[in-house]
């Protein structure tokens, strides 16, 4: 334990003066014996847009599936908009309605139709009626603009088209909180541009977003924060400007000159 | 530039002859072969035709076909099995009428032709041959075609289709099992059940029942839950790994001893069934666990992200994913089942096959045989069981490619 | 409404423990519901009083069993029958596997074949035959095709190199381990040794040469020669146990071969029988009497002949017939005919004292049925071998005819003799003073091997090997119904390899057959072997449908021990038990087949 304690450990805090949606305290996960994510501190406010980065395996993917529960931690808390996230059953339920998750592989599900993917949650969890599902699933349907694939199977769209039904299919359930996972990483290079427009749309209007990534331009268009996590550890964080032009860590600048 | 014309292809390229030597002449090994085994397979088919309509004595099979199909189920009630045919056959009629396109080139359309073809010739056989169900096959071959007229005639039938099916299976078993009373519905109890009617029964109840019992066990294969996961392997292990024959066995001496019953009070059928259906569901689990395990854990991931309990995820998402996938291996299953009833005569049942085998060749009139009549038994029972599976088995191969479009 | 978190979760609510309790709930239930199945089974056991233990495994079994891998009698206990039973099942399934993998091979290939017609009746083949159930297939081979077969007792179809062939199954010349046989085992040991050596050394040699080549041909050589040497050494002095001893029936015609423990020369129960033994028979003085069936052709219409035992010139002095039932003597004659050895019964109509066309057939021109005659077969000499049973038997004798015919031939002489030398005689005077059997019986040193060829004595074969019509009609047809499957395995799995291998290698120069040699089948076996041994189990656990043609495997000596001990419970732990080991030596290979045959991928 000494050795840990001796690194400086780098809190993410959200400034002061926000409203606090997610705060994250003192998070370790292991996989067996390997230490995933060590001693990370993380807050989100409201509204914020929170971009995290880093070489694959740095634990970034781990951390937001920690925060609904797809995978479990073994220590630290994790607070989502006031429900602490415990091992009570109801608690885990009430977090996942309030946070949506948009999938590297989109995850859509292919034996019903895209209107039925978007539609099945609003109807099974939140209890509303079909019509009113149905309306507000048209309503991000126009939003992500595909409506007119309403009624198409998955199987019959393009990534980028299924990719945008993921985000509106997050979208209905009206989450508090949307989580990215390398929502561009499987697309093709020109259809990346239409998923991002979603979800540069999305910021702008005051969504609260955590956002995994490989988009540099995305981090820096709207980012309000980016964290930059090596070896399941957070060890940069800063504004899109501070990060981009001036970063202070050896690692942080190392990444960066591999990928800009 | 002037576009050269399309030219015929050389002579030689063409016609019966070029496909010949193409496909059987195109080497002198080729050529050799195509000699030896053609000249092979045509004196084993003209002898074969020699004998079936020369040499064989299908005189006791004609008189016992009565016996085959239901052995001792009252003559005087054979219509009540017929009409319960002609009411299947109705609703699949109904089905393959409201079917896209009349169900051409699909399932439905294929099994309801191919088996109301069956009916229409055996009720042409009937006309002049079977006084007692002469009747009955006529109104049952009418039924076959009302419905199918009706689905084709009134496509508003689609909203009655689920209750028609909800009614009509039932009246179906009704009229074979009977009501009550001494009337014409008067009940003929199981140990009058035999031949035909009874490997239908005991392959079609085996596989309903197996099937929700083998996705319990797959599901509990698949669980998280060491106690649940540790039964559901334990009892498919074991059922697999003895041979459904032993199970029957088994089940024939032990299932009145588990009941602390006489063993007369348990009839042979309700064993076999309990053997069959147990057996069935075992192998049923491993081909949904095979469907399960081919959906993406994403899906699952997805589903619970979207905040769908644990239930709802395996219900509404995994489930209908992993059984479309193995549709066809259930089919294919349900094939291995009616061919496996042929085993019960290990507990005393007379089914097709035991009747075919035991009862008509000890008929008097088949002992006046020389060398007996099981020659031409054993190949009346194979043409039956072959029409039937392999009817199921073109359906599993369209199902393959109907599922295989679009939807995935 | 979010919980406090200092508040403690209810346990049904908490993900950690929920799993918990519904895993206690479940176990709860299940075993309330065995207690109550287990209560209900013992009270039925108790009430039935059917034993519930093993202890009838030694008590004498009676249960007749003509598949015997190892020695067997009737008198021996239940476990040995069911000893049997296992074997027999290992006998099938060892065999099918080996036959359905070459048809079903040929076939599933067959299918891809250029050749319209073949690839056309391959497809028929399969198609048909594997969507009719294994049941009637079984019956068809047993009851309708091999039971047409010529009948043993009459004409046995006799193909070369002693091979016989009828409605009683197949027999064939066998080797049999001798007397010799445990010297030899340790060169058999050295020479796999050493060809494992030698195959080792060729290999490093041919890669040190760079060029294909083929370590096996030395190998083999290596193997045969030191086995060969091995077997001419080993077999070379007298191998005879010293306490081997053979008790002899003359009026059974049966001897009986075993290791004389006490040196009385009688046989004792707890003395081993030893099979095997080659033995010459020689008639010392007066001849061998055999009585034989009167053979009129059961089915069709034919003048009364009557076949005996075939005997090869050299074997004996002189052969006649005689008839044995003196009522029937009066009424009938014999007309002897040497070749081959039978006779023709006939009613000397016109008193000439010699058989006329047309009188061996009564007035409505069918042969004389039961008429009772004797094959007197003077200085008979023959070299035998017992059976697995320690069996002699001299052919000739109806063991069960012989007994009726007591009063005509005499009573019943026993004797013995030891290992060495010239060893004894054999056979008493009867009424008439005329021996039944006067022999010498010797046993010879035997080598490591015994060949032994099958004769057809009077219903069934004795001597070689033999499948049995049961054994056949079971073979063909789980052999025939399996390999639709494994050409169905097959096919896919060639047709799995992408057609892009096939255009490489073509385009690298490599010729059609290797091609297919080195990189096509290698792919292709990846794909094929582990459903095809899915199927080698499927083949082994249908062997259980033995019952339809009366072949004794597990599952059918079981259901005979079970009747007759009504021991239910303990007979059906130990069927389960029985296909629970296959099942996992099958499943054994899979996992070996499959981690061997992994592709390695990154």
């Amino acid at each position: 334990m000494s050795a840990t304690e001796a690194v400086p450990r780098v809190a993410a805090h959200a400034p002061e003066g926000g409203e606090r949606i997610i705060t994250i305290d003192g998070l370790n996960k292991w996989f067996g014996d390997f230490h995933v994510l060590k001693d990370i501190d993380l807050s989100v406010n409201r509204g914020e847009v929170v971009v995290v980065i880093g070489p694959s395996g740095s634990g970034k993917s781990t951390l937001i599936r920690c925060v609904n529960r797809l995978e479990e931690h073994q220590e630290g808390v994790i607070t989502v908009d006031g429900t602490p996230l415990t091992d009570d059953v109801r608690n885990i339920d009430l977090i996942r309605r309030e946070t949506g998750m948009v999938f590297q592989q989109f995850n859509l599900f292919p034996h019903i139709t895209v209107m039925e993917n978007i539609t099945l949650a609003p109807i099974r969890v939140r209890k509303w009626k079909k019509s009113k599902a149905e309306e507000r699933a048209m309503y991000f349907l126009e939003k992500v603009g595909i409506p007119e694939q309403a009624h198409k199977y998955p199987g019959q769209l393009s990534g980028g088209q299924q990719q945008r039904v993921a985000i509106a299919r997050a979208l209905t359930m009206e989450p508090k909180v949307m989580l990215f996972d390398e929502p561009t990483s499987a697309l093709d290079p020109e259809v990346i541009g239409e998923v991002l427009q979603v979800m540069v749309t999305l910021a702008k209007e005051g969504m609260t977003m955590v956002v995994v990534t490989h988009e540099m331009g995305f981090a820096r268009e709207v980012g309000d924060r980016v964290i930059f996590m090596d070896a399941g550890q957070i060890v940069e964080v800063g504004t899109p400007e501070h990060f981009f032009e001036n970063p202070q860590e050896e690692r942080t600048r190392s990444f960066l000159s591999k990928i800009l | 530039m002037q576009m050269i014309p399309s030219r015929p292809p050389p002579p030689g390229e063409r016609g019966l002859v070029a496909w010949a030597r193409r496909n059987l002449f195109s080497g002198p090994v080729n050529g050799v072969t195509s000699v030896v085994v053609g000249t092979l397979v045509l004196l084993a088919a003209w002898n074969l035709l020699g004998w079936v309509t020369g040499g064989a004595s299908w005189q006791p099979l004609w008189n016992n076909l009565k016996l085959l199909a239901v052995y001792r189920y009252p003559a005087d009630l054979l219509w009540r099995p017929v009409l319960a045919a002609g009411t299947l056959l109705m609703l699949t009629g109904l089905s393959a009428g409201l079917a896209r396109h009349a169900g051409k080139g699909r399932i439905i359309g294929g099994v309801y032709w191919w088996f109301t073809g069956l009916a229409l010739a055996l009720t042409a056989i009937a006309i002049p041959f079977w006084e007692s169900v002469r009747v009955a096959w006529v109104a049952a071959s009418l039924l076959a075609l009302g419905g199918y007229a009706a689905g084709r005639l009134a496509p508003g039938l689609v909203r009655i289709q689920t209750w028609a099916w909800a009614v009509g299976l039932p009246a179906a078993v009704v009229l074979v099992y009977g009501l009550g009373g001494d009337g014409p519905m008067e009940v003929v109890r199981t140990v009058e059940w035999g031949g035909f009617l009874l490997t239908l029964v005991l392959a079609s109840v085996g596989i309903t029942v197996a099937f929700p019992l083998g996705i319990l066990l797959a599901l509990g294969r698949q669980s998280r839950l060491p106690a649940i996961k540790g039964f559901s392997i334990g009892y498919i292990e074991l059922i697999r790994g003895a041979p459904l024959i032993t199970w029957l066995f088994i089940a024939s001496l032990m299932v009145p001893l588990l009941l602390d019953v006489s063993p007369d009070s348990i009839p042979a059928l309700t064993r076999a069934m309990v053997a069959v259906t147990l057996f069935a569901s075992a192998y049923m689990a491993e081909n949904v666990r095979g469907g399960l395990q081919s959906i993406p854990n994403g899906q699952r991931e997805a589903a619970r992200a979207l905040g769908l309990s644990g239930w709802q995820t395996t219900r509404l998402i995994v489930l209908p994913q992993a059984l479309r996938a193995v549709i066809p291996a259930i089919v294919g299953q349900a094939i291995g089942l009616f061919k496996d009833t042929s085993l019960v005569f290990i507990v005393g049942l007379f089914d097709f096959f035991e009747i075919g085998r035991r009862v008509i060749p000890s008929q008097p009139e088949s002992l006046l045989y020389p060398g007996g009549v099981l020659l031409e038994i054993s190949l009346f029972m194979a043409v039956v069981y072959w029409f039937f599976t392999y009817r199921m088995s073109i359906a599993s191969r369209q199902l393959e490619k109907e599922l295989g479009v679009g939807e995935r | 409404m979010p919980t406090d978190p200092q508040r403690p979760i209810p346990v049904w609510r908490n993900v950690k423990t929920l799993g918990i309790v519904a895993q206690v709930v479940f176990v709860a239930v299940l075993l309330a519901a065995l207690a109550i199945l287990w209560t209900n089974v013992t009270s039925a056991l108790a009430r039935s009083d059917l034993p519930a233990n093993f202890g009838w495994l030694d008590a004498r079994a009676g249960i007749p069993i003509s598949e015997r891998p190892i020695p067997y009698t009737a008198d021996d206990p239940y476990w040995r029958a069911l000893v049997i039973g296992f074997l027999n099942t290992l006998k099938i399934a060892l065999i099918g596997v080996v036959l359905a993998t070459l048809l079903g091979v040929a076939v599933g290939v067959s299918r891809l074949s250029g050749n319209w017609l073949l690839r056309q009746i391959a497809g028929a083949y399969v198609e048909l035959l594997r969507n009719t159930p294994l049941a009637v297939q079984i019956i068809f081979w047993y009851t309708a095709a091999i039971a047409t077969l010529p009948p043993t007792i009459s004409a046995p179809i006799r193909l070369p190199g002693g091979i016989y062939f009828s409605n009683k199954g197949l027999a064939f010349p066998f080797l049999y381990p001798g007397f010799a046989f445990q010297q030899w085992l340790p060169w058999i040991l050295a020479a796999v040794v050493l060809a494992a050596v030698v195959h080792r050394l060729r290999r490093r040699a041919i890669r040190a040469s760079e060029r294909p080549g083929r370590a096996w041909p030395a190998t083999l050589a290596a193997f045969v020669l030191v086995t060969g040497v091995g077997y001419v050494v080993a077999s070379a002095g007298d191998d005879r146990p010293a306490d081997l001893a053979i008790e002899f029936t003359a009026d059974r015609g049966r001897g009986l071969s075993f290791l004389d423990a006490d040196g009385d020369g009688e046989h004792d129960r707890d003395e081993a029988r030893y099979g095997f033994v080659p033995v010459t028979v020689r008639v010392a003085e007066g001849a061998l009497t055999a009585r034989s069936q009167n053979l009129v052709e059961q089915r069709t219409v034919k003048p009364s002949v009557v076949r005996y035992a075939v005997l090869e010139d050299g074997e004996y002095d002189a052969v006649d017939a005689r008839l044995l039932d003196e009522d029937q003597a009066e009424r009938f004659d014999l007309h002897w005919v040497e070749k081959p050895i039978s006779a023709l019964v006939y009613e000397d109509r016109n008193g000439d004292g010699a058989w006329q066309a047309g009188e061996e057939v009564d007035a409505n021109g069918e042969g004389f049925r039961n008429v009772q005659t004797a094959l007197v077969v003077e200085g008979f000499r023959r070299d035998l071998v017992s059976d697995r049973d320690g069996l002699i038997r001299i052919p000739g004798f109806d063991p069960v005819a012989s007994l009726e015919a007591e009063d005509a031939t005499g009573g019943s002489g026993v004797g013995s003799v030891g290992a060495s030398g010239p060893v004894g005689l054999f056979g008493t005077p009867g009424d008439d003073d005329e021996p039944t059997l006067d022999a010498t019986v010797e046993i010879r040193p035997s080598g490591a091997l015994v060949y032994s060829t099958p004769t057809v004595p009077v219903s069934n074969y004795e001597g070689g090997f033999r499948f049995t019509a049961s054994y056949l009609a079971l073979l063909l047809a789980l052999v025939i119904y399996t390999a639709t499957f494994i050409a169905e395995i097959v096919r896919a799995g060639i047709l799995a390899v992408p057609k892009g291998q096939t255009e490489a290698s073509k385009a690298l120069g490599l010729s059609g057959a290797q091609t297919f040699g080195l990189v096509i089948f290698p792919q292709a076996v990846r794909i094929i072997l582990p459903p095809m041994i899915s199927q080698f189990l499927n083949l082994t656990k249908n062997s259980s449908l033995a019952p339809l043609a009366a072949y004794a495997e597990i599952f059918a000596i079981s259901t005979i021990v079970a009747n007759q001990t009504g021991a239910s419970v303990p007979v059906i732990i130990m069927i389960i038990l029985s296909y629970l080991v296959i099942s996992w030596f099958f499943a054994l290979v899979l996992n070996i087949v499959n981690a061997r045959m992994a592709i390695v991928e990154r």
